[in-house]
């Protein structure tokens, strides 16, 4: 059996292997580690074999198969990277998280968990639409519970809430895969360079429409960004892992696949649709932006920002996508770290609300360095790795399209300073009675790491 | 360049020792002080291994020397965060001026920024919390549209080029962000706003680098850009008016570095060999002056814990040290013979001169003779002549040492001009010989500044009494305006958006707001707007005296 297949299946192995273990804690939990491991040193290990460009799971016949791709293109080499190294920290994270906050149903959250990442992992070496579609639902399938997870009132309508949309999206994406699929029967897109041209000209619209609509709602893009801020009922683990990297990553993964794949930027820019794109993604990034500042709970700002982000990078992606592929890696990196810290902040001492947070800077002292650097990398200033890719988003623009283009990321570094800079300011230097308070290792450790990693990551650029 | 390489790591590996120091350590033992004296003497070292005397040189020199003495001036005080962030911020002053390529300079740009507003937030007091923050998105603005320009630009070449055009609108961009560190106006208010919070320790820091390093940018990559003539003569004139209205003594030094830095911009405007050195030497100067000034400033402060020269009076007489060193920088800073201000000011007007620019040389004496009267003399007396007693307490022996050795310095460069000239980047004082900075034109000149400011004092004293005025309001309202904008709007979004209005909006107010709108400054100052006419009228009058 080829190795990349061995490496998507050691996730839905695991995921398998936790269902089942019933009470065998110790077992569950190893399991749970070594996963990502695994994944991890497959990725590593991997030797290309440029000859095959697409090895088969299952065939359906007629050109449909479930398949992954040998050696995926830049962006899915990047966003397999990406989840599978920051899966293994929040691993650690969510083992710890667990233990700390006595989570009820542990197994099966564990179980969809490792699922949810798997399908992720999916996604990015899926060697054609189909695949690709298959891992995307499989993902929405195996978040919907965990964001579902405290199973009390709100849990559930968010859930049912995240159902709708992704749903709704999904229908949606199925309509354009099928059209393509009818027309043009190759269904191959990792190196493709515009997949529309044997679509007829009346379709082709609808084709690209139902496909950017139906990608946009994991991307998160105003108005189909609802759903994230209500998710973020579920425990942290899932706002940082899922909710900052895999499923909205996902999202704009697929996003940057259509436009710059399926559609080729040929089609894009003559066709005009870039500036629907252009345009909802731009005002998704000062809107949320906006609204960001306005919440008062710590993880629902977060979530805000987050969606501000992923507008970034599609906005950046409609041009180049090198700038769009280092917020990608930027992105992630730092927001991951907010929501854990985040989630230890709530963990150690059952703040929430912004407003409650004066002096936690002295309370909890690794944790919110950590917040404070990487608030910092998101705002677009050194050391963090946030720095560089505001860089290249700054400067993306090919030659003769006006430099208007980017300077709303110049407005958004400011409004990004002024909901975050209130946090830190609160933290460190409004001082209450507080006590200093033992973090525990299993949480912090993971974000330190991770932090110094995109501090190093700059230095070293 | 690799010796420079090595000044930015000596300060990396203090920032780093001191930051990692345990907090009982730091309390106990003054290691860390030591440390951050160490710092810049062994960069000190290492600059002096290099054979470059370029401009880069220069700034780096007197970056490091300023560090040490600023060093020597907080020996007493315990503040770590206070103590990291200066470091900090020293080691990013120095890498800007010696960075060899863009991605470098914009990233030191940008961590100068960090440095300093930690500087300033480390009083935590609530108005340097609030000013601290205006300081930050002041400062961000001004990092992002450097980051713009130099992301769009179209070559990556570092060292010699030269914008000369500003009709592209990278160039712009960066000229705009450069400009707002040099605390040109519109966006000059940060200057008196921040530095007066900070802790008077850290003033000496903060007065040398932000806007000493845009003057550096200025002069390398805008020389003879002609508008900056203008913006440098309205600062010159500005800042001096904004002097003469505060009482707060650093709001009022605050006040002079806007002036003294248009100086500077005038000498990049006007943009031959001689006015850039001109330009170089005076920031050289107007370092050290500025940084014994606010030492004496803290002294003041410390010794009697008062801010506004309305409540002082009469130290001269108990404080005969800081007295002298106080003389020593006013008299440095208003250009007369014998002292550093004298043999670097001299050059940029006498570069105006050469090529006829009138207004300009008649509009910088002008703001000589303010500098003159609103330092020298309305500080000067009031502060330190003026019957009324108060009571005081010892200043300890290493604010002595620094000020004692900065008085020195200034000085040492005013009687032996050629220490100065011989390190100037294009060195065009010795080559062309066109320039005698102790020529009897020019003492006579600068003589003639002081006795019409001595006049002017004993003529419009009534007026300059030192009295609670409210200078910058423009600037506050501004923010709570852009507040206001943001508040509503987010309200307007979550109106449509949010069922659980009430809630959100609640913790708009908490945690936004606090940010800005208790950065409304409730003093009880008044804006006196009779008492400014009066000023500027007296202003006015000066200049027709100058002028015939």
């Amino acid at each position: 059996m080829n190795e990349m297949i061995l490496m998507v299946l050691t996730g839905f192995a695991a995921s398998l292997c936790i269902a089942l273990s019933k009470n065998k804690h110790t077992f569950r939990n190893m399991i749970f580690i070594t996963a990502p491991f695994l994944v991890l040193l497959q990725n590593i290990t991997y030797q290309k074999d440029s000859l095959v460009n697409e090895i088969k799971i299952a065939d359906f016949g007629n050109g449909l198969s479930l398949a992954v791709v040998d050696s995926p293109n830049m962006v899915a080499t990047l966003f397999l990277y990406v989840a599978s190294i920051l899966w293994l920290f929040a691993a650690f994270y969510t083992l710890s998280y667990i233990q700390k906050n006595s989570l009820k149903k542990s197994t099966r959250f564990l179980s969809l968990f490792t699922l949810a990442v798997s399908s992720a992992i999916g996604i990015s070496v899926s060697a054609n639409l189909l695949s690709l579609f298959i891992f995307y639902e499989l993902l929405t399938m195996a978040t919907w519970p965990l964001v579902g997870h405290k199973e009390n009132q709100e849990a559930k309508k968010s859930a049912r809430l995240y159902l709708y949309y992704t749903l709704g999206g999904a229908s949606l994406m199925m309509l354009g895969i099928v059209i393509i699929w009818k027309y043009s029967g190759n269904m191959n897109f990792q190196y493709a360079n515009g997949m529309l041209q044997m679509v007829p000209s009346n379709l082709q619209k609808i084709t690209m429409a139902a496909l950017l609509l139906g990608s946009s709602v994991k991307a998160a893009i105003f108005p189909l960004h609802g759903w994230l801020p209500k998710a973020m009922v579920a425990p942290t683990p899932v706002s940082a892992l899922l909710h900052a990297v895999a499923v909205v990553k996902a999202g704009v993964f697929a996003i940057l696949i259509v436009i710059h794949n399926v559609i080729g930027l040929d089609l894009f820019f003559q066709s005009g649709i870039y500036k629907y794109v252009l345009f909802s993604s731009g005002f998704t990034i000062i809107y949320a932006s906006i609204r960001a500042c306005g919440e008062d709970n710590l993880k629902k700002r977060l979530a805000y920002s987050t969606i501000a982000h992923l507008s970034y990078i599609v906005y950046a992606g409609c041009f180049s996508l090198l700038a769009a592929v280092l917020h990608f890696l930027a992105h992630a990196l730092m927001k991951i770290v907010l929501f854990m810290a985040a989630g230890i902040i709530q963990t150690e001492t059952g703040k929430k609300k912004i407003s409650e947070m004066a002096g936690i800077g002295s309370m909890l002292p690794k944790t919110f360095s950590a917040f404070t650097i990487m608030s910092l990398g998101l705002i677009g200033l050194p050391p963090v790795i946030g720095f560089v890719s505001k860089f290249q988003l700054l400067g993306y623009l090919p030659n003769g399209l006006s430099s208007i283009y980017s300077s709303i990321f110049v407005i958004s570094g400011m409004v990004s300073a002024a909901y975050l800079l209130p946090i830190v300011i609160k933290g460190w230097f409004e001082l209450s009675k507080t006590k200093k308070i033992k973090e525990s290792n299993g949480m912090t450790v993971p974000i330190l790491i991770i932090t110094l990693s995109a501090c190093v990551l700059t230095l070293l650029n | 360049m690799a010796n420079f390489e090595n000044c930015f790591y000596a300060f990396a590996i203090a920032f780093a020792l001191i930051a990692a120091m345990p907090k009982k350590y730091y309390l106990e033992t003054p290691i860390a002080k030591i440390i951050q004296i160490l710092a810049p003497l062994t960069s000190m070292i290492f600059l002096f291994g290099s054979e470059l005397k370029d401009l880069n040189f220069l700034f780096a020199f007197i970056f490091i020397l300023i560090s040490l003495l600023a060093s020597i001036n907080s020996f007493h005080f315990k503040n770590k965060l206070q103590d990291c962030s200066s470091v900090f911020y020293a080691g990013s002053a120095i890498g800007v001026v010696t960075s060899s390529n863009w991605l470098n300079f914009v990233f030191c740009w940008e961590m100068m920024l960090l440095g300093s507003v930690v500087l300033i937030l480390a009083n935590r007091t609530t108005r340097s919390l609030n000013s601290g923050i205006r300081y930050f998105y002041v400062h961000l603005l001004s990092g992002s549209m450097v980051m713009f320009g130099v992301a769009n630009l179209p070559t990556s070449e570092f060292d010699n080029v030269i914008f000369a055009n500003v009709n592209e609108p990278y160039t712009l961009m960066i000229l705009i962000g450069f400009l707002i560190n040099a605390a040109a106006p519109p966006f000059h208010s940060w200057v008196p706003d921040s530095y007066p919070n900070a802790s008077p320790t850290a003033n000496v820091y903060l007065s040398a680098f932000t806007t000493k390093a845009a003057v550096f940018a200025l002069i390398k990559f805008f020389p003879s850009f002609d508008p900056l003539i203008y913006v440098g003569c309205f600062m010159g004139l500005y800042g001096v008016t904004l002097a003469m209205l505060s009482n707060n003594v650093r709001k009022l030094l605050s006040c002079h570095i806007i002036s003294q830095v248009g100086y500077m911009i005038v000498g990049v405007g006007i943009g031959t060999s001689f006015s850039l050195d001109g330009s170089s030497a005076h920031a050289f100067s107007h370092i050290l002056y500025k940084g014994l000034l606010f030492m004496t400033a803290g002294a003041l402060i410390y010794a009697t814990g008062k801010e506004k020269i309305s409540q002082m009076g009469g130290l001269a007489r108990q404080y005969p040290f800081i007295f002298w060193s106080f003389i020593v920088g006013a008299l440095s800073i208003s250009g007369a013979p014998i002292f550093n201000g004298f043999i670097s000011k001299s050059m940029i007007v006498e570069a105006a001169h050469l090529l006829h620019l009138d207004p300009v040389v008649k509009i910088l004496n002008l703001a000589s003779i303010g500098t003159f009267l609103s330092i020298g003399l309305k500080m000067g007396y009031y502060a330190f002549l003026n019957k009324r007693a108060i009571k005081v307490k010892r200043i300890p022996l290493n604010m002595k040492i620094a000020m004692a050795i900065t008085s020195m310095l200034c000085i040492l460069f005013g009687l032996m001009p050629n220490l100065l000239y011989e390190i100037l980047p294009n060195q065009a004082v010795i080559k062309e010989s066109i320039y005698q900075p102790w020529s009897k034109y020019h003492v006579i000149h600068s003589l003639e500044i002081l006795g019409i400011a001595i006049l002017a004092f004993f003529i419009f004293k009534k007026y300059l009494k030192p009295k609670d005025k409210k200078i910058n309001t423009v600037y506050i309202q501004i923010f709570n305006s852009i507040c206001n904008i943001l508040d509503s709007t987010t309200k307007l979004l979550q109106g449509t958006a949010e069922r659980n209005k009430k809630e959100i909006s609640q913790g708009f107010k908490n945690v936004f707001a606090s940010a800005f709108k208790d950065g409304r400054e409730n003093s009880n100052e008044k804006n006196n707007f009779s008492q400014n006419l009066a000023i500027v009228i007296f202003l006015i009058s000066l200049f027709i005296l100058v002028s015939t």
